[in-house]
């Protein structure tokens, strides 16, 4: 992974609209910070969902239109969150899901 | 002649229409005529075959509409010529020489429709080009779908879950199906995680009518990955003799399994991140990328966050990934499950071996649940059909469990024997746990020799000496199984040797 690639990706990015912030009964609070990307290939959206428990989790959403994720933000959010709870109660269970 | 070129017919924000036809006729009127009917999709117009071939080459192009008679060739040839190298463009032939011995010449070609030039076909055009595009679909579904059979048999596994973390899964996974959002499923081998991104895709919605193709990024050779995802076009590199589809044109309107994720080459890794934030598939060697709507299921046995971190998976794509990452526990730790998948993966597989599917018996349960299942849901399903081989019809008892499926309910029997005894030092204990299991062991073994206990000590690798005193050591006041197991069910041992 080239860390300078990243950087250049992060600041094309243009934040529209305020932060949203989802907070769930059963999961922990997600933080939405939508974007609009115009690269060589024209322009995309995505949002960028944080998870703030016991650690950061991120996680990116892509979109054609604003429109579509407008639709995807919320069912992303919630999925995200449940998913987040999931894996700490896994931990928290004992052992790793996953190999090491 | 007027010159080829690509009449953009855009949406109102500029953006091209996903299908592209190519209409090929030397004849403008015909052109400007087609091209009312078709505003709905990107169109290519070509003069004659030659430049046809030039924008097949250039563009992605998903149904042509071709004429026979052209200037430089015939269309039955240049319809023939694209046969043999390509199999995702549809093609309908239109032309005022609609005999019916031409219809059936150009069918055999491979064309998916004839029509005669007349004003009616025209304003039909548009809905000959959608069921070319169904007839596609379709195409593709059937090859890519005849091993499907077992689907919705499969879903029930996950279905009959007892364990709270697979219930929970169960739920996020109904609640996301009908969305495109991408998602990461991790777990051991055996897990089932291909199961789980069927049933994704089954409960997707429209999306479930479409293709669901798996592939194993781990078990491809890596120069073939970038190849196998994204296709490659005609001469893209030796050996390319023609174009061929990447699994991502195949799944088209459905869904893609990448299992093994983890193993993705750092090339194809910035691939799949331009599939996913841009939904289009660039063909190695192609001039153009082909728009695809593909929803990406990824599963790894890998953790993949450390992978990150040692900078051998991108970031960028990692983020991608991990809005839905659903961690699958191993079989070993939702153990109430097992008897249920017994139940089911013995009744499917004997009605695939046309056998009689056979009933476990409690202590046969009891032994396979007590077992640690490494190889966990595929460990299982080998042993069930090896069982159904064995002893068709017949009641699966413990003895027939081969013994290395049975050592920790032996051992389970052991110790739980040696706590209710009275003891007085853990090494007495330890003492008499050891004894206990050796004697549990060797009988288990002799009774799958049928009482033989030569075969026995050949199979054990020790002596018919041995043999005899291992089973001979058993003190009186030992419980038997059967008495253990009726203890076990009662409650914790108290301590008291009730013998």
């Amino acid at each position: 992974m080239k860390r300078a690639e990243q950087r250049e990706v992060i600041s094309e990015r243009t934040s529209i609209g305020n932060d949203m912030q989802f907070v769930r009964k059963d999961g922990p609070a997600v933080r939405v910070r939508q974007y609009v990307i115009e690269g060589d290939r024209g322009v995309r959206y995505a949002a960028e969902l944080i998870a703030n428990e016991a650690g950061v989790e991120r996680a990116v959403v892509d979109a054609a239109s604003l429109e579509e994720l407008a639709m995807l933000i919320e069912p992303a959010a919630r999925a995200f969150s449940l998913s987040v709870r999931l894996r700490r109660r896994t931990q928290d269970a004992g052992a790793p899901p996953v190999a090491p | 002649m007027p010159a080829s070129g690509i009449d953009k017919v855009a949406n109102a924000r500029n953006q091209p229409t996903r299908t592209s036809v190519l209409v090929v006729d030397d004849e403008p009127a015909f052109q400007e005529t087609v091209a009312r009917y078709l505003t709905a999709y990107r169109r290519l117009s070509a003069y004659n075959g030659w430049q046809a071939k030039e924008l097949l080459k250039k563009h992605h192009v998903d149904v042509i509409i071709l004429d026979l008679n052209l200037p430089d060739t015939t269309g039955l040839k240049l319809l023939n010529e694209i046969r043999a190298e390509r199999d995702d463009v549809e093609v309908i032939i239109i032309t005022s020489h609609s005999e019916l011995k031409n219809a059936v010449t150009c069918v055999k070609a491979g064309a998916f429709d004839f029509l005669a030039k007349s004003y009616e076909n025209y304003q039909q055009i548009a809905t000959h080009v959608e069921r070319a595009l169904e007839h596609r679909r379709r195409r593709r579904l059937e090859i890519l779908n005849r091993a499907e059979d077992n689907l919705r048999e499969s879903i029930e596994l996950l279905e009959r879950t007892r364990s709270p973390e697979m219930a929970e899964i169960n739920r996020i996974l109904r609640q996301i199906a009908p969305t495109r959002l991408n998602v990461l499923i991790e777990g051991e081998s055996g897990v089932g995680k291909e199961l789980l991104a069927r049933y994704i895709h089954l409960h997707s919605g429209d999306r479930s009518a479409n293709a669901f193709v798996p592939v194993n990024v781990g078990a491809m050779p890596p120069n073939l990955i970038e190849s196998t995802l994204f296709g490659h076009e005609k001469g893209a590199f030796t050996g390319a003799d023609r174009q061929r589809l990447g699994k991502f044109e195949l799944a088209d309107g459905g869904t893609l399994f990448l299992d093994e994720i983890g193993e993705l080459e750092p090339a194809a890794q910035v691939k799949l991140l331009r599939v996913l934030q841009e939904r289009e598939v660039e063909r190695i060697g192609a001039a153009e990328a082909a728009p695809v709507d593909v929803r990406v299921i990824a599963a790894t046995n890998k953790n993949l966050e450390s992978e990150v971190i040692a900078g051998r998976f991108r970031e960028d794509l990692w983020y991608r990934l991990n809005v839905v990452r659903l961690p699958v526990p191993p079989l070993r730790r939702r153990k109430a499950d097992i008897p249920g998948l017994v139940a089911l993966l013995a009744d499917r597989h004997a009605r695939s071996m046309a056998r009689q599917a056979p009933t476990f018996t409690e202590e046969a349960l009891r032994a396979l649940t007590a077992y640690s299942w490494p190889g966990n849901v595929r460990e299982l399903e080998n042993l069930v059909m090896r069982m159904i081989a064995l002893h068709p019809g017949a009641p699966i008892r413990m003895v027939d469990i081969p013994a290395e499926y049975c050592v920790d309910e032996l051992s389970n029997m052991a110790v739980w024997s040696a706590s209710r005894e009275r003891t007085t030092t853990e090494k007495s204990t330890y003492a008499m746990a050891c004894a206990q299991f050796e004697y549990y062991f060797v009988r288990h073994m002799v009774e799958r020799c049928n009482g033989n206990k030569a075969e026995a000590a050949r199979r054990l690798g020790v002596s018919y000496a041995t043999v005899k005193n291992k089973m001979d050591v058993r003190d009186t006041s030992w419980l038997d199984e059967d008495e253990i197991r009726a203890a076990a069910d009662a409650g914790p041992p108290t301590g008291i040797n009730s013998k």
